[in-house]
């Protein structure tokens, strides 16, 4: 599956990873490219630093690219957290990498939010994601 | 190891070789002037094959030529542009020991030699060309692995292609596709079948990840396909299927493998076209009356999930109908814009009575790009 570059969007060569807590939530921020051959390393930096945490923010508004390899390693993290009884987000801005995640049906995986707030009110409220956890 | 010892005094060629031999090296041979130095070497012969030598010590004053010109004569052989030179001068002139570097000289040992410096230079000088030694091996492995790898991919590429379809071509429907590995293998793959009473059944894949390893995925898929689209009219059912068979085969992964996927059923008779798309490019529909339709319905890809929700849609055709069908690899792996793109070619491009062929080719044309990172599959479908 492709590499998908967005036009105009300054390229980062390496995917880098923060891990950080939102309140109860930990979120995994990521930015520059999270490719084919990239993931490797993402998924290590993850597997390394997660916490037990009541819930989880896939942060990918910084990513200039992501591609089916990358999409599949949100996919491995979140089996990973399976048996956490956690919950997982998205936080995606709309335009194109949002796009990118309806276009694969991801979207039927993950809940989509715009930002910490919403996706800590989303947890908070009681609305389950399209699939928990154990689905995956 | 072998060592050529080259001096014009035989006295002191003697001397050196008891040296030698008493700190055990015995393999020796000996050269008095340049001429019987090129013999040795075989520098005179048109034919790139060496002497076995390990090492050269030559002293600075021969008969007709200086050491400097015999060195510059041993390096100008392909074949012995690595082997050490040492060099054995009682000169004391920087430039001259300058010159002898530049000449392709290894080491010197001055003169009068002394027992101790000869000897670990000469150990030195050894080292060096086993590791020199070492390396050449090394590396002519790896290009005879390289080579071989190199043979094998060809060959598995050959293996790939071969499963592709041929285009068809009937009255009232015509398939024909574009197929660019980005490497030598794809995980791209497409095959279509007539399925019996005018139905066709298209199915276009694109597994995650390049080369050998999505390659073999979408290989082991290939391989259930034919059997798949015959037997099993519904494509949502053949979507099931093949969601189970991913998730068996690959289920103790610890990594995601998974494909998406556009499989679509086309009724000629009933003129009704029924697909599921898996996480998959849109494909295109430009009707007779150029109203455009994006194939996007249908589920997750395939091989994530077990017991996917898999939603078809069904709708009917009139007229001259054009069908796109494509990976992302297409419009430089562009996912987002490359469907929005091809749809516009499509309306502003598509001439009524062009060939085909020729669509499929200007689209390649327009939208795929020889430095492709990707690979790119393209069907194009053209109902009557």
């Amino acid at each position: 599956m492709a590499i998908r570059v967005f036009e105009g969007a300054a390229e980062k060569p390496d995917v880098q990873v923060e891990v950080g807590m939102v309140g109860n939530y930990q979120k995994i921020e990521f930015s520059g490219q999270l490719i084919y051959g990239q993931t490797e390393k993402a998924k290590q930096i993850i597997l390394d630093n997660i916490r037990e945490a009541k819930g989880y923010f896939f942060d990918v508004r910084n990513l200039s690219s992501i591609d089916s390899t990358g999409l599949g390693m949100l996919v491995t993290i979140a089996r990973r957290l399976k048996n956490t009884d956690s919950r997982i987000a998205v936080i995606v801005e709309e335009g194109m990498m949002k796009e990118i995640f309806t276009m694969a049906k991801f979207h039927l995986i993950f809940s989509m939010v715009s930002s910490e707030a919403e996706g800590v009110r989303l947890f908070e409220g009681g609305s389950r994601p399209n699939l928990t956890l154990d689905e995956y | 190891m072998r060592l050529l010892l080259v001096d014009e005094s035989w006295i002191k060629l003697r001397s050196l070789e008891t040296m030698l031999r008493k700190a055990g090296y015995h393999d020796l041979l000996f050269a008095q002037n340049p001429s019987s130095v090129c013999e040795l070497l075989k520098l005179d012969e048109q034919a790139q094959v060496a002497a076995r030598i390990d090492l050269i010590i030559l002293d600075y004053t021969l008969p007709h030529m200086n050491g400097i010109e015999m060195c510059r004569r041993i390096r100008s052989h392909a074949c012995y542009r690595e082997i050490p030179i040492i060099m054995m001068t009682g000169m004391r002139d920087e430039s001259v020991l300058q010159e002898a570097f530049e000449a392709g000289v290894t080491d010197f040992v001055r003169k009068p030699v002394r027992k101790v410096e000869f000897l670990a230079r000469v150990r030195a000088a050894l080292r060096l060309q086993e590791n020199i030694n070492k390396h050449y091996k090394a590396r002519e492995k790896l290009e005879k692995m390289v080579s071989e790898h190199e043979y094998q991919l060809a060959l598995a590429k050959k293996v790939q292609m071969s499963v592709l379809n041929e285009p068809i071509e009937q009255e009232q429907i015509a398939i024909q596709a574009r197929y660019v590995p980005s490497e030598h293998l794809s995980g791209d793959m497409y095959c279509w079948y007539e399925i019996g009473n005018g139905c066709y059944g298209i199915m276009l894949i694109d597994v995650v990840g390049h080369g050998v390893s999505a390659s073999l995925v979408s290989m082991s898929v290939r391989a259930l396909l034919r059997g798949l689209i015959t037997r099993v009219t519904d494509p949502v059912h053949v979507m099931q299927e093949l969601n189970r068979h991913m998730l068996h085969i690959f289920k103790d992964n610890d990594i995601s493998i998974y494909f998406t996927a556009l499989y679509v059923v086309i009724d000629v008779q009933a003129r009704k076209i029924e697909y599921v798309n898996a996480g998959h490019p849109p494909g295109i529909v430009r009707g007779s009356k150029g109203e455009m339709r994006y194939l996007s319905t249908g589920c997750l890809p395939i091989g994530l999930l077990p017991d996917i929700q898999v939603e078809k849609e069904v709708f009917s055709y009139e007229g001259e109908t054009l069908i796109a069908m494509f990976s992302d690899g297409l419009a430089n792996g562009n996912t987002v814009l490359a469907p929005d793109r091809i749809a516009s070619f499509m309306i502003q491009r598509s001439k009524a009575g062009q060939s085909l062929d020729c669509w499929l080719n200007e689209i390649m044309q327009t939208h795929a790009t020889e430095e492709a990172k990707d690979d790119i599959c393209l069907i194009g479908i053209h109902l009557r």
